[in-house]
């Protein structure tokens, strides 16, 4: 008889502590009232808006799913429901080398206490400064050491979503000590979208302005590029390097093919839809490349030699007897650490720039890219 | 006509089939013959796969009169950990030699898996003459499965993520990579296993009954150990330095045989299974290559979708 009546009621009050979990992360739930929301030029996964009192800043999770991943707020309330204040932020943690530059392009650098690994900052702001070396290093070599960041004690912790586990181990130490911002940044398909989270750091800072600046003055140098290429003709453009008969071929809306496209060039890809990539076998992916006439993106590979080593039956390629193939190594620090990858995300029109240069043989010196011998 | 013959006859087919009719719309088959997509990509790829697949299951076979246990393989004696050490050490290690500008890095994984797999083949050479029982050699095999598998955690642990890409494409298992002129030693290296497997074959019969008939037939059992142990590690690591650890094959292949055969006799075993192993290795990647326009899924993954099933179901019907 006692188990008759006690089932329905702990039954009840796990529905309600599941109802009460799940409206959690329901957008609907938050309600700040007269917030204008500003349109974001490209990026997808970021919302910053502004009331009479107070500023706010929503996160997502990834562009298919929308999810609501955190909710901001700065200002002169002291609480809006569904929103996390800003208060303090003098000790940041900053796990990703993209959002680290960020911080460095809007002179926040000594704000920053901690960081994933230092082997990835190649931002010439950072690299091998003072300020880099005050860093604390949270994952020299894994994943992140969670005593090590409850010691260091932040005020506010940016991150980005790559594994599950270690997510719920961050906002574990972060509960009731100090926000944490999701910063999704490199799930944007497009260049701008992934430089437009600036303005999402500019928030967090209290920098708006000097960010909104940065990212217009960009995105401007970019959309001129890509204006000028759009009536050129359009040669064909194959990207990365084979890895054990198998070739990671970008699809159609990926990150990587908007840059070509932008450039003026035609990116050789399997698959028109998707922004991630097909693994394909070595015998597809080498039918489709054959006739390419320029070859981007070659990893490691410094020199067509290396290229020849690693895989020879790629000398096949138009691009590659043409002696068209180029490599994003120009900048890479001694310490293996690469710009192409932190500034570029920053400053995507240094990419295109180059693409351009390279797509259209202007002879033009290139600043991450070079001709690989 | 027997069974035997029918599989024969399914794995030409299967052959043909990846060479003749898969071919590019734009092309003639004519023109796709005389391509250099068809030599130098499709001829070495399912050659390959063929030797694979006849290498991995002799090897499988090997290994199970080794150690009289159907569930051996490749894995169980330390030879498929080995090798994938060999690969993530080099991979690693790579870039602070400078291969990447002098040897490339993925030129040389075949190498370093052979050196890891030998590695493992010496040190089971040297224990087995001393530890008597057949256990021991197992549990040894297992332990250093352990030790180059913890080994290979931390190195990764420790890597750039292009050197744990790198790692992870070879460890998914390909037989796109392989060159043409890769094939001699791959194939040197099978008619080699494939010879010791026929001269002994009658006395791999007796050592399945145990030592005392061996010694009773006037043949040393160490000795059997010793031709088992060296043409099968050498077959598997042949195939997995040049191709990635495949799975399975090494397992199921000999089952396949026995049931065919009805009959544990390796003289009626080799052939079928060879023709086992490479049906089922060249099924796997004509599934790999076809199954999903566009991209092309691992062989590895293929070969343990259809295994596991397989090995289920043959257990299930045993009992």
């Amino acid at each position: 008889m006692k188990r008759t009546t006690t089932t329905p009621t702990f039954t009840a009050i796990l529905m309600a502590l599941y109802l009460f979990a799940g409206c959690q992360n329901n957008p609907n739930n938050l309600n700040p009232k007269d917030v204008v929301w500003i349109t974001n030029a490209h990026a997808t996964l970021f919302r910053v808006g502004h009331n009479q009192t107070d500023s706010f800043l929503e996160v997502y999770n990834d562009p298919k799913s929308k999810q609501l991943l955190g909710a901001f707020f700065w200002g002169k309330s002291s609480s809006v429901r569904g929103y996390q204040k800003i208060t303090d932020r003098h000790r940041i943690v900053s796990l990703s080398a993209i959002h680290t530059g960020m911080l460095a392009e809007l002179g926040q650098a000594k704000s920053i206490v901690g960081v994933e690994s230092k082997k990835y900052i190649a931002h010439p702001a950072l690299y091998q400064s003072a300020a880099l070396n005050a860093m604390i290093e949270l994952a020299p070599n894994g994943p992140i050491i969670p005593e090590k960041l409850a010691n260091l004690a932040p005020t506010l912790l940016i991150g980005y979503v790559f594994d599950i586990q270690e997510k719920n181990t961050i906002e574990r130490i972060a509960k009731n000590h100090f926000p944490v911002v999701w910063a999704n940044n490199h799930l944007e398909p497009h260049p701008l979208g992934r430089t437009e989270w600036i303005v999402a750091m500019g928030w967090l800072m209290g920098k708006s302005t000097e960010s909104n600046n940065l990212f217009q003055k960009i995105a401007k140098d970019y959309n001129e590029i890509a204006q000028k290429a759009k009536h050129t003709p359009k040669p064909t453009v194959m990207m990365n390097i084979p890895y054990n008969g198998q070739w990671y071929v970008p699809q159609g809306q990926s990150y990587i093919t908007q840059f070509i496209k932008d450039a003026g060039g035609a990116p050789i890809t399997l698959q028109n839809e998707g922004s991630g990539s097909n693994m394909v076998g070595l015998e597809k992916a080498l039918r489709a490349m054959e006739q390419a006439n320029v070859w981007i993106n070659t990893d490691l590979c410094n020199t067509q030699r290396c290229l020849s080593d690693m895989e020879p039956r790629v000398e096949n390629i138009k691009a590659f007897k043409n002696h068209r193939v180029y490599h994003f190594n120009k900048k890479i620090n001694p310490n293996g650490s690469n710009p192409y990858w932190d500034m570029g995300c920053i400053y995507p029109n240094l990419i295109l720039r180059d693409i351009y240069n390279i797509v259209h043989n202007t002879r033009d010196s290139l600043y991450f890219y070079d001709l690989c011998p | 006509m027997q069974r035997k013959y029918y599989i024969l006859l399914a794995t030409l087919a299967l052959a043909a089939l990846l060479l003749i009719d898969l071919w590019p719309n734009d092309l003639s088959l004519m023109a796709f013959w005389g391509s250099e997509i068809f030599v130098e990509l499709r001829l070495p790829r399912v050659f390959s796969a063929m030797i694979g697949g006849i290498a991995l299951g002799w090897s499988g076979l090997m290994m199970q009169t080794l150690f009289r246990n159907p569930l051996a393989g490749p894995f169980l004696i330390g030879i498929t950990p080995g090798a994938t050490f060999g690969v993530a050490l080099t991979t690693y290690l790579g870039s602070s030699l400078g291969l990447n500008e002098t040897l490339s890095q993925m030129a040389i994984q075949p190498l370093a898996a052979l050196g890891g797999a030998f590695l493992v083949l010496g040190i089971q050479l040297a224990l087995h003459k001393k530890l008597t029982q057949m256990h021991s050699l197992l549990l040894v095999g297992l332990v250093l499965g352990y030790f180059f598998g913890a080994a290979v955690d931390i190195i990764t642990q420790t890597a750039q993520a292009q050197q744990v890409k790198q790692f992870v494409m070879w460890g998914m298992g390909s037989f796109d990579r392989v060159l043409l002129f890769e094939l001699i030693p791959l194939g040197l290296t099978t008619l080699v296993g494939g010879l010791i497997l026929i001269y002994h074959k009658h006395t791999f019969n007796t050592y399945l009954l145990g030592d005392i008939h061996v010694e009773s037939a006037g043949k040393s059992a160490k000795s059997i150990r010793t031709w088992l142990i060296i043409g099968s590690a050498s077959m598997a690591a042949v195939v997995t330095a040049f191709c990635g650890p495949i799975s399975f094959v090494g397992l199921i292949a000999p089952h396949i045989s026995r049931k065919i055969n009805g009959s544990e006799s390796h003289q009626k075993n080799i052939f079928t299974t060879a023709i086992t192993g490479a049906s089922l290795t060249v099924a796997a990647d004509i599934i790999a290559h076809n199954a999903i326009p566009n991209s092309t899924l691992p062989v590895n993954a293929i070969l343990s979708i259809i295994g596991a099933p397989l090995v289920i179901f043959m257990l299930a019907r045993k009992h």
